[in-house]
């Protein structure tokens, strides 16, 4: 099962045996390419669960090569540059990538990026499960019955507290929640002179969902507004 | 692509075929005009003969009337067919011009030899004045001023001379006036005194000559009148006579016939020689060989012609008949009929016969009432031409010219049309193409030195020679023999003159192309160089002696009244529009100054509406804000530059570092036993760490300052971002002890702002506070609205010593310790600033000793969302809590 086939696209030969190290701990196959032409090659070669992809690369960038690998495969796309303009970014994901990393990149993250899509990928796809209690965002799913939370399967821990923020903000996914709003809703208790306390946990549920708490894909913070759970 | 139409060989082409042309249409017209009309030749009529032409028609008429006049010249001074010095004439006949010379003198008229009139009319004559005296005794004296004393003779009745009177002149005169006063007093018959006469004549032995006083033979006569003739002092005694007065005591002339002896002498004598001088012209003249005329004069009482009666009794210049037969009058006349061209005149019953003769019948016989047949009785005039035409006189000229024009009239009406449009069509193509090259591409003019030269220096140089042909040509004009003589002439002068005609105004043509007439003229120099001189001046000279010019006018205006004072007034308000209209000028200039001044770099002011000083400097003030413009995107453009160089250096620095990061990572993770080396694999990842941010920070802080950022700006609640702020840093603050002292107001604080850059600031400013603060000490953040602005407070105290200025702080690069131990990159506070900036807040730094101060000040948003926020808030509110409650 966990013999995943990971294709690792990267001009720079160092950084892709790194990510082959890495992620072969993890059990999983690595297959090597050293521009786009030679990844598009391979993928037409090769089954392949994940695609690790740089953007500047001789022959055929990075973008060009997903544009059409994203023609015919569906597989999970992680594009890993240098580029870390904000522009650069939507333009990757808006044209087929499934996540964004910029180098450099902290190597647990990665992993755990990969990790989190191959079981998207692989596991949940389209199981929808039946139960009313259960809320979802993308890999985020909360079962109110079991008061259990994973992310892309994993089981989370959370406290009563964290439990009952996160469920509020899952539950009302898109809307912006003001750190008031919360500290009423969940301490039932007008707040006089709000502190810091909502804030805090909210950083703490980023910290235990998200892969990297700065850049959280699941927990927003919408500065000076307050906080939301994107719908995904 | 060659553009042939324009090469030098169809423009040499054009240029002969232009000239050629030009001299074909100026002779065409020339024969034209010749051949027009009732001046000319009038070659277009199909049926015309040369008679019927207008050259004809004028010169045989006045040849016509010089014919008469020959002929009645001729008819005076010849007798017999002949000219006889030794004859006499009659003077007064010859004044009636009706005479005839005679061998002597006849029928007592005062007749003189020829000779002597014309030696007397050469000299001229003198006048004289005469006084007639009568004596009442019946003597008739005569006295003259020249002849000083006298010159009487008394006669008596019976006719016999008996003594001479002495009377002076004077005397004489004296009692001229006398009589005259006496008649006008009196009236009464004073002359018939005695007395009187007694008196006058008193014998003066002065004044006359004692012997012929003493001659006095009959006592005292008494001078009964004195009469004044006119006469002509003599110098040529009469025929048979020894002077003028014995012609008259002969003939007994009353006192008025004498005068009109004198009269007709005078008349004669002031004539005489011009008429012989004429007559002896006119015989050369009128010689056949001289002249085709033909004239004859025959008198009634020459009937059978024979040689001798011809020769003497017809006035003629007829010398031979050729082989005609003479016998008589009708063969004289039919041998005039053979001519074609003739009249007869016949003045015994009128009757006239012509033959393309333009004269009529009332102008012969008028004419011929001042120039007179002088023969007896009647007479037949006959004037005639000699169809041969064999003499070289007028006539003969303006036939020849017809035999030459006539065939090449009809041609002239083709070379006036053709080479007329071929003209204008070579002219069209030359202007077209003066001055263009065959080179497709190139579409200059070429200008040759001619076209360089002054415009006026040009004009000179083409009017001069002009002028010099047409003066020559005025010179050379009657020198001109013959039609091929003439085209030649008029030729040659035509050539020359297009010639300069085409330089000229191909020149022109090419000068007006290339916009050089009036630059390159003289008077464009001389003006410019005035405007100069005038532009030079100073502004306080300009204006001082314009306003001096202005008070002279008034000046001037106002010393004439009433319409002075009109023109006083419109010049006044023409001076004020002027001024209003500088002042607008001004004002726009202004405007722009302004415009520019407020940042609006780019504005240039309209100039076209503008002149003098104004246009100046509206363009000076255009060229600075040029200028200024210029720069500002210039460094705008260096700091987009240095921000790529940045980003792209930084991408570069990105790859290697990812390495670096990866493999000290996956060095840590190798068990290493070794204390030191794990140390050491601890401060690469430590710093290679650093490294990662700076560059973050380096890119960030290069896109900021060159402006490249883009602002969501959307309504912020201030304390809800520093509450989130204050979660997010808790621990940071717990792990060095720090505690937070938070003081905000109650109502929210609403800014407009982008949320991401505002928490990018604050949170530089919190992070600064964990880095740099000393443990175990209070922050105090304080949130406060003055007025409408919102004002933010952090204060810290510092671990380090701050022994730097407060400004440098926010320079890039610099940090609070200057050793640099610390992590960070030394730019957040530039960046933080920068980004407060932008969001039109203002950034502040206090330092005062340890203490750490940092002021943001941000306009607070207008409170209109206000209700709308809090309806939010309550639509959020309510769900929730229920969904709590069910819990």
């Amino acid at each position: 099962m966990n013999t995943n086939t990971i294709l690792v696209c990267d001009d720079d030969k160092e950084i892709v045996d790194a990510i082959e190290i890495y992620l072969s701990q993890e059990g999983y196959q690595i297959l090597k390419a050293y521009d786009g032409l030679q990844a598009v090659n391979m993928m037409e070669k090769h089954e392949i669960q994940l695609l690790i992809i740089d953007i500047m690369m001789p022959k055929l960038d990075g973008l060009r090569a997903t544009l059409k690998i994203r023609e015919k495969s569906s597989i999970p796309i992680i594009i890993l540059s240098a580029k870390s303009e904000d522009a650069d970014k939507i333009l990757g994901l808006n044209i087929g990538a499934d996540d964004y990393v910029t180098k450099p990149f902290n190597p647990l993250e990665l992993t755990a990026r990969v990790k989190s899509q191959l079981r998207r990928y692989t596991k949940l796809g389209n199981a929808a499960e039946e139960s009313q209690k259960v809320y979802q965002t993308g890999g985020l799913v909360m079962n109110d019955d079991l008061k259990e939370v994973t992310v892309d399967g994993e089981p989370v821990k959370l406290t009563p507290i964290e439990y009952n923020i996160l469920l509020l903000l899952v539950k009302n996914q898109g809307k912006v929640f003001s750190i008031n709003q919360i500290y009423e809703s969940i301490w039932n208790e007008d707040a006089i002179g709000a502190d810091n306390t909502v804030a805090v946990h909210i950083r703490h549920i980023r910290e235990k969902i998200e892969i990297n708490a700065k850049e959280p894909r699941y927990l927003k913070v919408v500065w000076g507004i307050g906080y939301k759970v994107e719908k995904l | 692509m060659k553009r042939w139409e324009y090469s030098r060989g169809w423009k040499a082409l054009a240029l002969i075929l232009n000239q050629v042309c030009a001299v074909v249409l100026v002779l065409s017209i020339a024969v034209c005009m010749v051949s027009v009309g009732n001046n000319g030749f009038s070659l277009f009529r199909e049926d015309d003969v040369f008679e019927n032409t207008a050259y004809f028609q004028r010169e045989a008429r006045e040849q016509i009337f010089r014919c008469i006049r020959a002929a009645s010249r001729e008819s005076r001074f010849e007798k017999n067919g002949v000219y006889d010095a030794s004859l006499v004439l009659n003077i007064q006949e010859y004044a009636e011009e009706n005479q005839i010379l005679h061998t002597k003198s006849e029928d007592g008229g005062l007749c003189y030899k020829l000779t002597d009139l014309l030696n007397w009319s050469l000299d001229g004559c003198e006048y004289n004045t005469l006084l007639k005296i009568t004596y009442d005794d019946g003597r008739i004296g005569y006295i003259s001023k020249s002849s000083k004393d006298y010159t009487e003779q008394a006669i008596y009745d019976d006719g016999t001379a008996v003594a001479s009177v002495s009377i002076s002149y004077d005397a004489a005169m004296s009692f001229i006036e006398e009589s005259m006063t006496e008649d006008s007093d009196e009236a009464g018959d004073a002359l018939g005194e005695g007395t009187e006469a007694e008196e006058i004549f008193t014998p003066d032995s002065e004044t006359a000559g004692p012997d012929l006083f003493g001659e006095g033979l009959f006592g005292q006569a008494v001078i009964q009148n004195v009469e004044e003739i006119q006469a002509v002092e003599e110098r040529y005694a009469p025929a048979e006579y020894s002077d003028i007065i014995s012609y008259a005591e002969a003939q007994r002339l009353s006192t008025q016939e004498l005068q009109d002896v004198y009269m007709a002498l005078e008349d004669v004598l002031n004539n005489i020689y011009n008429d012989y001088y004429s007559y002896k012209e006119n015989l050369e003249l009128f010689s056949p060989s001289m002249t085709n005329m033909r004239y004859l004069v025959l008198p009634e009482n020459v009937t059978r012609v024979t040689k001798e009666d011809y020769e003497k009794k017809t006035i003629t210049n007829i010398k031979s008949f050729g082989k005609t037969e003479l016998t008589d009058r009708n063969g004289l006349l039919d041998y005039i009929r053979s001519h074609g061209d003739y009249l007869i005149f016949d003045s015994a019953d009128m009757s006239f016969e012509s033959s393309h003769m333009p004269v009529s019948i009332s102008e012969i016989s008028s004419y011929l009432k001042k120039f007179p047949m002088s023969v007896e009785g009647n007479y037949i005039l006959a004037v005639a031409i000699d169809p041969s035409y064999v003499a070289s006189d007028n006539l003969q000229i303006y036939k020849q010219q017809y035999e030459e024009i006539r065939p090449i009239s009809k041609m002239s009406v083709y070379g006036v049309i053709l080479g007329g449009i071929l003209y204008l069509l070579t002219l069209v193509y030359l202007t077209l193409a003066a001055g263009r090259g065959t080179d497709e591409e190139d579409r200059s003019i070429t200008l040759t030195r001619f076209d360089r030269i002054r415009t006026e220096g040009a004009v000179l140089l083409l009017v001069i020679p002009a002028w010099l042909i047409l003066l020559t040509g005025a010179l050379m004009y009657n020198r001109v023999n013959g039609i091929g003589e003439a085209g030649v002439f008029g030729g040659t002068f035509t050539f020359l003159l297009n010639f300069l005609f085409l330089c000229g105004y191909l020149s022109l043509v090419k000068r007006i192309k290339t916009r050089t007439l009036w630059n390159n003229s003289m008077l464009y120099v001389i003006l410019k160089s005035c405007y100069r001189v005038v532009e030079n001046w100073k502004v306080t000279t300009k204006v001082m002696l314009s306003y001096g010019l202005f008070l002279l006018v008034n000046m001037v205006f106002l010393f004439f009244e009433g319409t002075g004072f009109l023109l006083a007034v419109v010049s006044d308000s023409a001076a004020g529009v002027l001024l209003l209209w500088q002042a607008r000028q001004r004002k726009q200039v202004l405007d722009g100054i302004r415009k520019i001044s407020e940042g609006d770099l780019d504005y240039q002011i309209p100039t076209e509406k503008l002149s003098g000083d104004s246009l100046l400097m509206a363009e000076a003030v255009n060229r600075i804000g040029e200028g200024l413009s210029t720069a500002v995107e210039q460094s705008v453009k260096d700091e987009r530059l240095k921000t790529d160089l940045i980003t792209n250096v930084s991408h570069d620095i990105k790859t290697p570092l990812t390495s670096i990061i990866n493999y000290v990572d996956l060095l840590k993770r190798e068990d290493i036993q070794n204390e030191r080396a794990r140390n050491y694999i601890a401060i690469l990842e430590d710093k290679s760490q650093r490294l990662k941010h700076l560059t973050d920070d380096l890119v960030e802080a290069s896109k900021i300052s060159s402006g490249n950022v883009k602002l969501e700006l959307v309504r912020i609640n201030f304390q809800e971002l520093i509450n989130q702020t204050n979660g997010e840093f808790s621990e940071k603050f717990e792990e060095r002890e720090l505690q937070l002292v938070v003081n905000m107001p109650r109502e929210p604080v609403i800014i407009e702002a982008d949320g991401r850059r505002l928490w990018r600031i604050i949170e530089n400013l919190y992070g600064n506070v964990a880095k740099y603060a000393m443990p175990r000490t209070r922050v105090y953040v304080e949130l406060t609205v003055v007025g409408h602005m919102v004002r933010f407070h952090i204060k810290n105290i510092s671990e380090q010593p701050l022994n730097i200025d407060a400004g440098e702080l926010t320079e890039r690069f610099i940090r609070g310790d200057v050793a640099r131990s610390t992590e960070g990159s030394g730019l957040g506070l530039s960046i933080t600033k920068t980004l407060t900036e932008l969001q039109k807040g203002s950034f502040d730094i206090y330092l005062d000793g340890d203490l750490f101060k940092v002021t943001i000040i941000f306009p607070e948003a207008p409170r209109t969302e206000e209700v709308k926020e809090n309806s939010v808030k309550e639509s959020a509110k309510s769900p929730t809590q229920e969904e709590i409650l069910t819990e």
